[in-house]
């Protein structure tokens, strides 16, 4: 089966993606993030949506320009005046900070993007963990199980909604103390759940499930961590180290 | 069979994750990764009107609970490390605002929560343990934010986004164990 695959491995994708967000927490000029960014962008964002909402993913980004706007108001606000708004000045150094988080922002989203999709699904990117990188079959568990509970746990907050509604009492999430009774209330019932599955798994031997065989590294593998090469050696040619 | 056993076979049977602690696992890792995705909103809104004092205060603990939520929930060696990097696996895969580094930040704030329990040698699991699990997160996600996101100020400002980053991780850490003791001893 794995010789017949077109995509790049999950778990490659994955090296990918840490190895290109690595670049986020290292280099700091524009010069250095602008062409992996713009290219992790075009590739990952028409990606991204065989696996997330486009329509999430904009809000994602609306949010993160926002947060770069105030973090460069913030932390960056000197040198030359760039913009006057009422008595308010957007400082140059606000500007280029803006400028530099945004980057990274598309270059870690954009590689995430990539990964998720192209991995196809957070399942096979799980299993493609456990089989390639060692992840623990255990924590590999943990995590595809997550994955199931979405959409239970998606029904109890539908029918704990319609309960609240029902008995008159808050149902906006945002003030804490409701927050805090819907987030008992569905802790309460996932706790119940997960004891059973629990036990089920173990009567169904979950610890004796084996690791499947590695796969081999093939054509379109090497060409995606070649790439991530390739971004580390424009970044580290143009521009100097933090 | 227990009987028979040497000290290092019981101490290994003692560790061994259940397939209950597993699910437990799963659990902790959607609701946390959940309130991770949608601790971005808060902080940005906060951030706008109280600054960044502020914000980290009302939000940054809120990324800190898979940890005292795990640990309390399992109450096993690793499982506070597990618990916080599970649910940064999660809000990578449903919402990355955070993109994979979400993992980067999940992995070295869960180790810090996990510190705090190895250093009570695994025997406290109760708030007061939850909230110092919380507030061992926050100075390595001031400094993450300053290695990523360039915030950088005077040495004055840098203490105060700590101290206000350790008391929002001890306050949501309180109240998430305080939560799974009572589910726990509920049941």
């Amino acid at each position: 089966m794995d010789g017949s695959r077109k995509s790049p491995k999950p778990s490659v994708l994955f090296l990918y993606s840490m190895a290109v967000s690595a670049m986020a927490f290292i280099f700091s000029s524009p010069a250095a993030l602008a062409v992996p960014a713009i290219l992790n962008s075009i590739l990952g964002f028409p990606l991204g949506r065989r696996s997330l909402p486009m329509k999430l993913v904009f809000i994602i980004l609306i949010f993160n320009m926002w947060g770069a706007l105030l973090n460069g108001i913030y932390f960056h606000n000197e040198g030359f005046v760039v913009l006057s708004i009422g008595g308010f000045a957007v400082r140059s150094g606000a500007f280029a900070s803006f400028i530099t988080l945004n980057l990274r922002f598309f270059l870690i989203i954009g590689a995430t993007l990539l990964m998720l999709g192209l991995s196809g699904g957070s399942r096979e990117l799980v299993r493609s963990l456990e089989r390639d990188l060692g992840m623990p079959p255990w924590i590999a568990f943990s995590i595809s199980h997550a994955f199931r509970l979405f959409p239970l746990l998606s029904r109890d907050y539908g029918e704990l909604i319609v309960a609240r509604k029902e008995r008159e009492v808050g149902t906006n999430i945002f003030n804490p103390i409701v927050l805090k009774e819907v987030l008992f209330s569905m802790l309460s019932v996932s706790y119940e759940r997960a004891v059973w599955s629990g036990i089920s798994a173990e009567l169904r031997g979950v610890k004796i499930r084996k690791r499947s065989m590695r796969g081999k590294i093939e054509l379109q593998d090497l060409a995606v961590l070649a790439l991530a090469a390739a971004e580390w050696v424009y970044a580290f040619f143009s521009s100097s180290l933090i | 069979m227990v009987r028979g056993m040497t000290d290092d076979e019981k101490k290994e049977r003692k560790v061994r994750y259940t397939g209950i602690d597993l699910a437990l696992l799963a659990v902790v890792g959607v609701i946390s990764g959940i309130i991770f995705a949608g601790g971005w909103s808060i902080y940005y809104a906060v951030e706008a009107v109280a600054g960044p004092v502020g914000a980290r205060l009302a939000s940054y603990g809120l990324w800190f609970i898979g940890a005292p939520l795990a640990a309390t929930l399992i109450r096993k060696p690793l499982s506070a490390l597990l618990g916080e990097t599970v649910g940064a696996f999660v809000e990578t895969l449903i919402a990355p605002a955070g993109g994979i580094t979400n993992i980067i930040y999940g992995v070295l704030q869960g180790a810090a929560s996990e510190l705090v329990y190895f250093a009570m040698r695994y025997k406290k699991w109760d708030s007061i343990a939850g909230a110092l699990s919380g507030l061992a997160a926050g100075p390595i996600a001031v400094a993450l934010d300053a290695l990523l996101f360039g915030d950088i100020g005077s040495s004055l400002e840098m203490s105060l986004w700590v101290i206000a980053a350790m008391a929002s991780g001890a306050i949501y850490g309180f109240i998430s164990s305080y939560a799974a003791k009572s589910i726990r001893r509920g049941k």
